[in-house]
């Protein structure tokens, strides 16, 4: 017998005492206590808690809660600590906010809390929603339709995502903001038909995105900066091994940051010492990958020259007192590295930076055109460039200032088809969040060419 | 100081929930490998940043000559307000009234009655589009001492009667959410950034009474140190920030009940009461983020968190 079979003997045992139900999933087995082992608790039509609310309110820390399928039409806050909330089957255990409630699951300064394979849909603000959290996870999540973001990490660290999904949201698919360093892994994800891909303003750090698809958004991948929210500027991303092509959706819901990076693959909109690697990038109306400034009006605070270490060392320094009317943050010292970027209209690789004095560098790409001219040999990796930035270079003013549809509603985007199961949702133990796994960066490869 | 007392706080949750951990690995028996494999949790608190807010996002709903506050039960006695939130606002308005009624805002929750005296601009009607409430804890009030507003409440912020510029940390008008702040609507804030109003209500109650005599002396202003003598009670520090239509030239601003410079707001609670304390409890207890200006309302660039910005602090 493995240790998750007889872990599982004793969840039943814990269930029988508690409800005197015999449930399906466990032989019975003598048990003096189980003290120690994380309880569990069971959601559903018949089961020990109607909602997934109660079974949270009762839940004590480190318990497992299990979901029957069922539409559960509820707005679940967590506020304690290194639960595990499970659907037992990703497509059919639905949070549905019927275009009324805001989110989906809201875990509020509750660290190391798990969500696994279940659905948020139609939500106003966002499908699953970590804030002011250390230690959270998400897997095997489906998130659609809902009016801000479908997976969301705001001021939270130590983060792990994988193998889910988001589309229909007019803001990003997957974003996490506001931390530095984030410790935050996202893997294996699918995002589409939202406004960004990805987005995380003012993040960084440890904070990696791998082997992932963006395709069909406004926008693909989209770090950037700005003084509206807390940690500027966004820094330190690894962006490794993503699969990122025809994200022309422009037709689609999308805030304005969205309609401003339409038609673009990975876009950094003011974001520093990025890495972004080995990712292929098909098909965009404009560039496939660009490295440019974001310009913001009523900006709170000018870029620091040199930011604080963490996110809350930045909260404490002082602002400027005299802001100008539009503050540019600066897109730097990024490095654009063995990407595979084909079929974009204006460019497959793009800088704003009009003399190299951002230091981005770029080497090692497949591509067709560059703007300006020969990105490679103007800003290489490792040596300096030579050659004339003003050759070819990259009409921002024109990008910024072009005409685009309005926002799409998010309620009647596609749904998605059902997605993959986690394997042994019912047995497995509980799996509360920490730091993320320590992932092999230079393992990734390039992916290999979209479907057609 | 309420920032340290936060972070102090913070750190001991954060060794509280290392030490369970601990205890549960230990004894389950059961192998949490990626977790088991990876650096323990980061002691480390202040890596997450600390500030508590929630909000809700009410487009305009209507307007009339009447305020349930001041001239309760009297109907078109008052000058012409602005309502927004409640669809049903008008003299007889009541907090039962209120939350059988439908609201404007993106919070269900959140049928409260909000409004301002209309706005002229340049000689002309200058109607709003909606108002952002801005939820917080005021300064130097201890976040976990903060409860949730009585039921039915009542409470105004600035002055009626102003001939001279308010307290800015009590009433500003800016271009959008500019950081600077000026007594009178700004001339010149461009399309993408046109006027708001920003009102700051008191966060102190003295505990007995939804309302008073003068509609302000059950309420108080926290200060540095906190809630003063006979108003001990925190509240939510509600900021409203009310959004007009109007950039460009502004040669002359005044409003329905007067000078500009009486520019004031007043803010009738009808919350359901679960979803108040599940915000206030959840958000502002807790010190998070809860809501920021995300999709529905949304006209600027990126989303809102008013904690980033400057704002005036020991409100007074």
């Amino acid at each position: 017998m493995t240790r998750k079979l007889h872990t599982t003997g004793v969840i039943a045992v814990a269930l029988l005492t508690l409800t005197g139900v015999v449930t399906a999933c466990g032989k019975s087995e003598k048990s003096t206590s189980s003290t120690g082992a994380a309880s569990t608790l069971t959601v559903g039509s018949g089961k020990q808690y109607r909602t997934i609310t109660a079974a949270v309110k009762a839940a004590k820390p480190g318990a497992l809660i299990l979901v029957s399928p069922g539409v559960y039409k509820e707005a679940v806050d967590v506020t304690t600590d290194r639960l595990t909330i499970r659907g037992l089957d990703r497509n059919t255990v639905i949070l549905d906010g019927q275009f009324k409630a805001s989110n989906g699951i809201r875990v509020l300064g509750a660290n190391g809390v798990t969500v696994q394979n279940m659905t948020a849909r139609n939500y106003k603000g966002n499908g699953f929603f970590w804030t002011g959290v250390d230690g959270y996870k998400g897997q095997y999540l489906t998130a659609y339709n809902n009016g801000d973001y479908g997976i969301y990490a705001f001021k939270s660290v130590n983060g792990l995502w994988e193998d889910s999904y988001a589309s229909g949201s007019p803001d990003a698919g997957f974003y996490i903001g506001g931390c530095q360093p984030c410790n935050a892994l996202i893997r294996n994800v699918v995002s589409e038909y939202n406004g960004l891909g990805y987005s995380g303003t003012n993040s960084g750090g440890n904070l990696i995105l791998a082997n992932s698809t963006f395709r069909h958004n406004r926008a693909g991948i989209v770090p950037n900066s700005g003084s509206y929210e807390v940690c500027y500027p966004e820094r330190g991303d690894i962006i490794v091994g993503n699969q990122v092509y025809d994200n022309n959706y422009d037709t689609g819901p999308a805030i304005d940051n969205a309609q401003l990076a339409q038609n673009n693959g990975i876009l950094v909109a003011g974001g520093w010492r990025n890495q972004i690697i080995r990712n292929r990038v098909t098909n965009h109306r404009l560039t496939g990958i660009a490295l440019v400034p974001f310009p913001e009006t009523n900006a709170s605070d000018v870029e620091p020259e040199t930011p604080a270490a963490t996110c809350a060392d930045q909260e404490k320094l002082p602002k400027a007192t005299d802001v100008p009317d539009t503050v540019l943050w600066s897109s730097k010292e990024n490095t654009v590295k063995d990407n595979v970027v084909s079929g974009s209209d204006l460019a497959d690789l793009a800088t704003a930076d009009g003399d190299g004095s951002a230091k981005n560098c770029f080497a090692g790409n497949t591509f067709a055109t560059t703007a300006p001219h020969d990105l490679e040999t103007l800003a290489p990796c490792g040596s300096s460039g030579t050659g004339d930035f003003t050759a070819g270079a990259l009409d921002l003013g024109a990008l910024i200032a072009r005409e685009t549809n309005p926002s799409g509603d998010y309620k009647t985007q596609p749904k998605p088809p059902n997605q993959p199961n986690m394997a042994g949702a019912a047995t497995a133990a509980a799996s509360p969040a920490g730091p993320p796994p320590k992932f092999d960066v230079d393992a990734v490869t390039v992916p290999p060419e979209p479907p057609k | 100081m309420n920032r340290t007392r936060s972070l102090i706080a913070g750190a001991a949750v954060v060794a509280l929930a290392a030490a369970a951990a601990f205890v549960t690995l230990g004894g389950s028996g059961t192998a949490i490998t990626e977790e088991a494999a990876a650096e323990p949790a980061n002691p480390n608190a202040s890596l997450v940043a600390t500030s508590g807010q929630f909000m809700a996002s009410c487009p305009y709903t209507h307007s009339l000559p009447d305020d349930p506050i001041v001239h309760r039960n009297m109907a078109a006695m008052s000058h012409v307000h602005d309502f927004f939130g409640n669809a049903s606002t008008n003299a007889r308005s009541t907090y039962s009234s209120l939350l059988a009624a439908k609201s404007s805002c993106d919070d269900v929750g959140d049928r409260s009655a909000y409004w301002t005296p209309a706005l002229f601009v340049n000689g002309a009607r200058a109607l709003p589009e909606r108002v952002d409430a801005y939820y917080r804890v005021g300064s130097g009030v201890d976040p976990k001492a903060v409860v949730p507003f009585p039921r039915g409440l009542k409470a105004l912020a600035g002055e009626q009667g102003s001939t001279r510029a308010q307290s800015p940390s009590v009433v500003a008008w800016t271009c959008g959410l500019s950081p600077k702040l000026h007594s009178v609507p700004p001339s010149g804030c461009g399309t993408d950034n046109p006027v708001n109003l920003r009102l700051t209500f008191p966060d102190c109650w003295n505990g007995r009474s939804l309302d008073s005599s003068d509609h302000r002396s059950h309420l108080a202003y926290s200060t540095t140190a906190g809630c003063p003598s006979g108003h001990r009670v925190p509240i939510p520090q509600l900021t409203l920030v009310v959004h007009y239509p109007v950039s460009g030239a502004v040669t002359s601003s005044y409003l329905a009940s007067g000078p500009i410079t009486g520019a004031h707001g007043d803010f009738f609670v009808a919350w359901r009461q679960q979803r108040i304390e599940a915000q206030v409890h959840g958000c502002l207890n807790r010190s998070v983020t809860c809501g920021i200006l995300g999709g529905t309302f949304h006209t600027g660039p990126g989303s809102r968190d008013l904690n980033s910005y400057n704002h005036p602090e020991s409100v007074r």
